[in-house]
């Protein structure tokens, strides 16, 4: 790579209240240019209401699966972790049999 | 536009070819540095910018058309080469790199002030096209003053290859601002709302102190009255390619 | 069950660690995706890597033939579309060099073998260009027999390759209808024009049936078994035959192979057998416009050196 060559990552908002989405890459000398690049490779059509550009050196990247995909049970912490299914039947079971007598 | 006298009519006619022509001519040098421009992120940018041209090329002769009861794509295929009204500036091919950053510099900030003025005209559809044309210009500006700054802040060599085509296209700039035959009318009917004259002193006042400290003292230049009429052999290969296919049968279609 | 404590496995696919080729192929084998900063064994990197900068190139290169019509463009929607379009391959080539890059190989090396002669790029830009018509044939049918290979494509195991051919594929759709327009635009012109697409159809087809190249035998692929592509070769032309060939026909054209039929029992395209010796000669250099498309390529680089060197100081400088 050439000396003032520098990597941006891009991150583009599709529309007004949408989470910021990583799109790509773009080479550029210094954040102007980069500024105008970014604009050119994901936003030329229209399709970006918003651009975030951030030079990929200032990213702080985590992948350990140790630190985010711990082994241990953590379903408790999802709402998919709740079976309720077969309690509620037998809630509802039971209400309606107190109900009845 | 029954609303307009003959002459002032003539006189919109020529102005809209003026200016849709600078626009045409600009956007096809620019367009040939696609896909061999200095870096792949740069060669996108500068397509861009190109396609922007055009495409303010074609409203603009969409404008004409509706003056003048004529084709858009007639007007702008359909002519030879000496109807064509395009300021000198444009008669240059695409040279290098330092060329191009110098010719779009002049350009685009002359542009501003053209454009300035015009959304200020009181024939709306002129207004209204001007207003657009300007939210895409000032992405041009930013652009072509990013890499006139970086050229002129570069090694001596690099500067000095700015300079020296700042200094070659500098006198042709000027014919950006040339008098149109019929401005008095224009200005007269609010649809030109300042002369050429006064447009042009806005500009030098605004790029003198930019241009200067790099090409040095530049001559007094000013608009000449064969500012928009002179055509070299670089226009004439241009209009040669692209009237090749535009100028086969009559009843083509593409 | 119901308030189940069982531990849930990380995702469906074994897990691999750094240094464990044969669970990272396990890995890619079943799906698994694989991002830049990842581990990898080296002759995958390397396949990746190899298959990625001809992609580029190809890119690059492609750029070239349409380009000798980019200021012949006979109308201004087509002046646009056409300008447009070739920005469009410019900008492929730079995704596509990027994730070359992520692999570790300079973008200026990779021109710089490209230059050289040194890396290929696809057999059908090594072709000269004649008319107008080339211009709707190439958007039309050369992008299309690509995006039947970079479909495929998205689902590449290499996840940075596989996110770009996304945004690429949906890029040549757009290609796609432009060409399909210049060329439905002038079969209703005149004869002359019919004629003039009928002749850039000839002389196509040829590179056309060669492009996806030979059949392969899938079991000693691997850059199909490492998920880098999905399709095989006779995979992708059997497709762009299906979906292109009744397409063309319905036009009136004529597709020059007597022997193209479809054949309803094996449920294949037959057609007569490419060139495989043109092919072969064409991607080394020997096509009728390889080197001077090369030859351009190195003069317009060349003449902007100073400019990279201006704005990205000197290349692989020697002080880190």
């Amino acid at each position: 790579m050439s000396t003032n060559e520098r990597i941006w990552e891009v991150f583009r908002q599709e529309d007004e209240g949408d989470p910021m989405v990583h799109a790509g890459n773009v080479n550029a000398p210094d954040e102007e240019l980069a500024m105008h690049y970014a604009r050119e490779f994901y936003g030329r059509r229209g399709e970006s209401h918003r651009l975030w550009i951030v030079a990929r050196d200032a990213v702080t990247e985590l992948d350990d699966p140790d630190l985010l995909k711990p082994p241990f049970d953590r379903s408790h912490k999802k709402p998919g972790g709740y079976i309720i299914k077969h309690k509620l039947e037998a809630a509802k079971q039971r209400a309606a049999s107190e109900a009845g007598e | 536009m029954t609303d307009l006298d003959p002459a002032t009519r003539d006189a919109l006619a020529e102005l809209l070819l003026a200016v849709a022509d600078d626009e045409f001519v600009i956007g096809f040098w620019d367009s040939e540095w696609t896909g061999i421009a200095p870096m792949l992120e740069e060669d996108v940018a500068t397509s861009s910018i190109a396609q922007d041209e055009i495409g303010h090329a074609r409203a603009l002769y969409e404008l004409l058309a509706e003056v003048t009861d004529d084709d858009a794509d007639r007007i702008a295929y359909g002519r030879e080469p000496d109807a064509y009204r395009h300021a000198a500036l444009l008669n240059h091919r695409r040279g290098d790199w330092a060329f191009s950053v110098a010719r779009r510099y002049l350009y685009e900030t002359a542009d501003a002030v053209r454009l300035a003025a015009l959304a200020g005209s009181s024939h709306e559809p002129l207004a209204q096209l001007a207003a657009k044309m300007r939210r895409e210009e000032t992405y041009h500006r930013l652009h072509a003053d990013a890499w006139l700054r970086r050229l002129a802040d570069g090694p001596p060599d690099v500067r000095e290859r700015l300079a020296q085509a700042l200094r070659q296209l500098w006198a042709d700039a000027q014919q950006l601002f040339t008098p149109l035959a019929g401005e008095a009318a224009l200005v007269a009917a609010g649809i030109l709302p300042e002369p050429m004259s006064t447009m042009h002193a806005a500009w030098t006042a605004r790029v003198r102190p930019v241009v200067e400290p790099i090409a040095g003292p530049l001559p007094d230049a000013g608009p000449s009255a064969e500012g928009r009429s002179t055509r070299t052999d670089d226009f004439l290969w241009l209009h040669g390619e692209f009237t090749m296919v535009a100028g086969g049968a009559e009843a083509a279609l593409w | 069950m119901d308030d189940a404590d069982t531990i849930q496995p990380l995702n469906g696919r074994p897990p691999y660690e750094t240094g464990d080729a044969e669970a990272f192929y396990a890995h890619v084998g079943t799906g698994g995706k694989v991002e830049a900063d990842d581990w990898m064994p080296e002759e995958y990197r390397a396949a990746v890597l190899k298959f990625v900068e001809m992609h580029a190139n190809s890119e690059l290169m492609g750029v070239l033939p349409e380009r000798d019509w980019i200021m012949r463009a006979p109308t201004l929607r087509r002046k646009l579309a056409l300008t447009s379009k070739i920005q469009d391959e410019v900008g492929h080539a730079q995704l596509l060099y990027r994730v070359a890059e992520d692999l570790g190989k300079p973008r200026a090396a990779m021109l710089q073998d490209l230059l050289d002669g040194r890396t290929k790029f696809h057999n059908v830009f090594h072709y000269p260009t004649r008319s107008w018509a080339d211009v709707g044939i190439i958007a039309w049918l050369v992008d299309a027999a690509a995006i039947v290979s970079q479909q495929a494509l998205r689902d590449s195991s290499y996840a940075p390759y596989a996110r770009t051919m996304k945004k690429i594929c949906w890029e040549e759709s757009v290609h796609i209808m432009h060409g399909r327009d210049v060329v439905l635009t002038m079969m209703n012109g005149t004869d002359a024009q019919r004629a003039m697409v009928q002749e850039a159809l000839d002389r196509w087809w040829g590179p056309l049936m060669q492009m996806h190249g030979p059949p392969t035998d899938p079991a000693k692929d691997k850059d199909l078994h490492w998920g880098i592509k999905a399709k095989n070769n006779e995979q992708l032309r059997q497709e762009f035959l299906s979906i292109y060939v009744p397409r063309i026909l319905e036009l009136g054209l004529r597709i020059p192979d007597p022997n193209l039929r479809y054949d309803e029992a094996s449920g294949r395209w037959e057609y007569t057998e490419p060139d495989w010796a043109e092919l072969k000669s064409v991607v080394t250099g020997h096509g009728p416009a390889s080197q001077s498309r090369l030859q351009f390529r190195r003069d317009s680089y060349a003449d902007t050196q100073w400019v990279r060197d201006t704005l990205l100081g000197p290349a692989d400088a020697a002080v880190a």
